[in-house]
């Protein structure tokens, strides 16, 4: 086993048991917000990790910057979207709240 | 290879089978981070695939699929905040 293969191992099983993590916390999570933290650990460190261990399997080539880009877009647009999702749930929290009769 | 095959299926069976939890139960915004997750783990679906086939070329449809995705969960995010015209018809 070649070098670059190791680092595309422990990459792999990295994302593997931090996917894993956030998925079972997810599945445990009582509420939306705290199923959104989770999902920012996958966004934040899964994406990234499986597009670095494709980009040292690739070596370096087009293909290589191609993955990276799609990992950096996936980094990227995790926070934006969490945010997103959380402006919409506080807004039907307030909602809520204004029709409440008390 | 193997490794990325075995890596496609972790993620086909553990990640969208989550993602396909999440989507089928639960409010809307439940249901849109079920559908967020879904985008996330396709994406790495299709690098795992691309990279387990040897074909590079391939890559160009999981950095297609990250802005779409990306896009279209905002798109869900503007529709289904509260004021929004959707959102008051379903009200009604």
């Amino acid at each position: 086993m070649t070098v670059p293969d190791t680092i595309v191992l422990v990459l792999l099983c990295l994302a593997a048991v931090v996917f894993t993590i956030a998925i079972g916390g997810m599945l445990v999570a009582r509420t939306v917000l705290d199923r959104l933290h989770f999902m920012a650990a996958i966004t934040s460190a899964v994406a990234p990790l499986v597009a670095i261990a494709a980009a040292v399997h690739e070596g370096v080539t087009l293909s290589a910057a191609m993955v990276l880009a799609t990992g950096l877009i996936v980094a990227l647009s995790g926070p934006v979207l969490a945010m997103a999702v959380a402006r919409v749930i506080e807004q039907e929290h307030n909602a809520d709240t204004e029709r409440s009769p008390e | 290879m193997i490794v990325w095959i075995v890596a496609a299926a972790v993620l086909m069976v553990v990640g969208l089978g989550a993602a396909l939890v999440f989507v089928s139960r639960g409010s809307s915004v439940e249901r849109l981070v079920g559908l967020q997750l879904a985008g996330v783990v396709a994406v790495l679906v299709l690098i795992a695939v691309s990279e387990a086939v040897g074909q590079p070329v391939y890559l160009i449809v999981p950095l297609v699929l990250a802005v779409l995705a990306a896009t279209g969960t905002l798109v869900f995010t503007r529709l289904l905040r509260p004021g929004a015209p959707d959102a008051e018809r379903d009200g009604q």
